[in-house]
């Protein structure tokens, strides 16, 4: 078989004191389209941050498509979440889908080529934002700012795409919309994990989910992870010894002295 | 007008016109990183740098006192980054911190070494500045202009969004030196003519006068650079109308001025444009209102309805500037003193009708608002509601004729003609 698009093992990370993550293993298979879910504080903007190599983990490993990140950069496609970005900053949505394709800039005399702008104006397209191209994207719905920051991942042309909450804040027929790229995006072979909030239309949206609550509750096809017991697991509450424990040794306090 | 030829002022006015060009250049960035206290931090981190540059080259080579500055710059930006990553202080108590030390470190090594030269760094002299000077100021300018422009596409992706710059692969780091080290290097070559308090006003203030008038960067950019060029040369000016008029100050001073006339004149957000837009939108609304109260006379006696201004006057306010407008637009008819309405004017009025009972049936029946509470919200929101909105109101609600308190709901004309 084809090496994972994507393989953690046993990740953990702590910040200020607190422990997010604890031992993720997953093993993502390429042309699969995973929901990330979770209760809020549950690591999942984290533990993408953590596979991109944005925030280092205390402990364990990412791999991607077989190789460690360094290898591999360029290839990551990454939607952020809504609050994360500067609506104010003087950008037009043509500026932020054309970033998408900046992999390919050399020096700091480069600039964005032909082929980027064809690229850029194509995911355009694909989002249905063409029209919008000269605005300012602090001028827009929030449907339309979320289908400018997946254009610019579109535009990645990437092999594995990492969304965060791409749903959050979006109209009915952008949701639609989005669905749809999301399907077409896997079948065309690429790999999307997309952190999720809405249980309602989970089971409907991907092929696989990745319950998480600070570690894996569960992970596979839906149609063996959405459970009710499963949910249970992961929306019932942390393991509070777990979470108390890997505390104390994140601040380095409270052990018991020989 | 021989003064503007000799030669200390000419080179003043270099001065001023390059410090003004790479401040709003690298300003700009500055401001809309919302990093302008960054950059007050950098003008204080620099002084221990100087001082050390100074009393080192007893020359006074500005070459040297530069690299000094830059590297405590430099030194003091690690700082600050150092604080942020291993401590829990938020960054304005990192910048204060480091701000103030590095100030004070410069300060107690004033007193010791007692260096010659370190006043024009304090307060700033461009009098003072010589021929050693300018070659330096003239290179660091060129250097920032040439610069910036050329990596403008990865110094904005990267100001935008330094995550997915580093997901991308960019050179983030690399890309955040270069910027941090021209950004230095102004600085110092600023607080030689400025001092080192008004430096952050050389720096931010063209950047933000700028934002009045557009919102493309590359453009905010040009205009911060015409901005602080021109205050420069308008403080070098002005000093030299009367005595002991000092030139930092000025110049700080006028693209002040500078800001203050966009902040009131910039179609962007600005107070007098914003001004007009609500009173042209005031005047409308207006209109628009007696327009209807026409139609609805109308309506109820199945006569054409005739009102003198002074009526009018008593149900709406004196509204001389909307009844002007309304009959220039051919809405409404004045003659013999009488207002009525015309054919547009009636069409018109039958829109807002439209909208006003659309909406009060939309709110009832979708948004379960109660019958007696929708008629203020339809009368505030019919002036926004449009025809393809208008329109979309009735798909909706399926093409009602009725509003909830069983008044008629005109059909729309457009659709009666065709």
């Amino acid at each position: 078989m084809d090496t994972a698009a994507l393989e953690t093992h046993d990740l953990s990370l702590s910040y200020l004191g607190k422990p997010v993550l604890h031992g993720v293993d997953i093993e993502v298979p390429r042309g699969s389209l995973t929901g990330i879910m979770g209760p809020n504080g549950a690591g999942k903007s984290t533990l993408l941050k953590v596979i991109m190599g944005v925030i280092p983990a205390d402990n364990g490993w990412v791999k991607i498509l077989g190789k460690p990140l360094r290898a591999v950069t360029g290839r990551v496609g990454y939607v952020p979440q809504r609050e994360a970005v500067d609506w104010d900053f003087p950008v037009t949505v043509a500026d932020v889908a054309l970033m998408g394709t900046y992999a390919n800039i050399r020096g700091w005399f480069g600039r964005p080529g032909r082929a980027g702008r064809k690229r850029a104006i194509e995911a355009l397209e694909q989002t249905g934002i063409r029209e919008l191209a000269h605005r300012q994207i602090g001028e827009l719905s929030g449907g339309q700012q979320q289908r400018t920051f997946l254009a610019r991942a579109l535009a990645q042309d990437a092999e594995i795409y990492l969304m965060d909450e791409p749903f959050a804040g979006v109209d009915a027929a952008t949701e639609r919309a989005i669905v749809s790229l999301l399907g077409k995006m896997r079948d065309a072979g690429k790999t999307v994990l997309v952190v999720h909030h809405d249980l309602r239309t989970a089971a409907r949206y991907f092929d696989r989910l990745l319950l998480l609550n600070g570690r894996v509750v569960a992970h596979g096809p839906v149609a063996r992870v959405f459970r009710e017991d499963i949910l249970e697991q992961t929306y019932g509450g942390r393991l509070s010894l777990l979470g108390e424990i890997a505390a104390r040794a994140a601040r380095g306090e409270g052990g018991e002295q020989p | 007008m021989t003064d503007w030829l000799a030669p200390s002022l000419a080179s003043a006015v270099v001065a001023a016109l390059l410090l003004g060009v790479s401040c709003g250049l690298l300003g700009t960035i500055v401001v809309v990183r919302r990093m302008a206290l960054t950059g007050d931090m950098i003008s204080h981190a620099v002084l221990p740098g100087i001082v050390a540059g100074l009393a080192w080259s007893e020359t006074r080579n500005p070459l040297v006192v530069l690299a000094c500055a830059v590297a405590a710059g430099v030194a003091g930006s690690a700082a600050f980054a150092a604080i942020l990553r291993h401590t829990r202080l938020k960054p304005d108590a990192a910048l204060a911190l480091v701000l103030s030390v590095f100030f004070a470190l410069g300060i107690a090594m004033i007193s010791r070494l007692q260096p010659s030269g370190v006043q024009a760094f304090l307060y700033g002299q461009v009098a003072a500045i010589d021929r050693n000077d300018l070659k330096l100021l003239v290179s660091a300018g060129l250097l920032t202009v040439v610069a910036v422009p050329a990596g403008f596409h990865l110094l904005r992706m990267v100001s935008f969004d330094p995550m997915f710059s580093r997901i991308t692969g960019l050179p983030v780091r690399a890309v955040e030196t270069v910027f941090y080290v021209l950004l230095t290097v102004t600085i110092v070559i600023a607080m030689q003519a400025v001092g080192v308090v008004l430096v952050t006003a050389m720096l931010v203030t063209p950047a933000a006068a700028a934002r009045y008038f557009t919102r493309s960067l590359s453009m905010m950019a040009a205009l911060a650079c015409v901005f602080g060029a021109a205050g420069g040369v308008a403080g070098v000016w002005i000093s030299t109308l009367r005595d002991a008029l000092p030139t930092g100050p000025l110049m700080a001073l006028a693209v002040t001025a500078i800001f203050a006339l966009s902040a009131l004149l910039g179609p962007r957000h600005g107070w007098l444009p914003q001004v007009l837009r609500r009173r042209r939108e005031r005047t409308r609304i207006r209109g628009e209102d007696i327009l209807k109260h026409l139609w609805q006379i109308e309506e109820n006696t199945g006569a054409p309805a005739e009102r003198t201004p002074e009526q009018l006057a008593g149900v709406f306010g004196t509204s001389r500037r909307a009844l002007q407008r309304f009959s220039a637009l051919g809405l409404l008819d004045r003659e013999g003193g009488l207002v009525r309405l015309t054919g547009n004017g009636h069409q018109r009025a039958t829109e807002l009708v439209r909208a006003h009972r659309l909406w009060e049936r939309y709110l009832t029946e979708r948004a379960a608002y109660k019958t007696d509470h929708v008629h203020d919200t339809a009368e505030r929101l019919e002036h926004w509601i449009d025809e393809p909105r208008r329109r979309l109101l009735a798909e909706q609600l399926g093409q009602p004729t009725e509003d909830p308190h069983g008044s008629p709901i005109p059909p729309d004309e457009t659709e009666v003609a065709r």
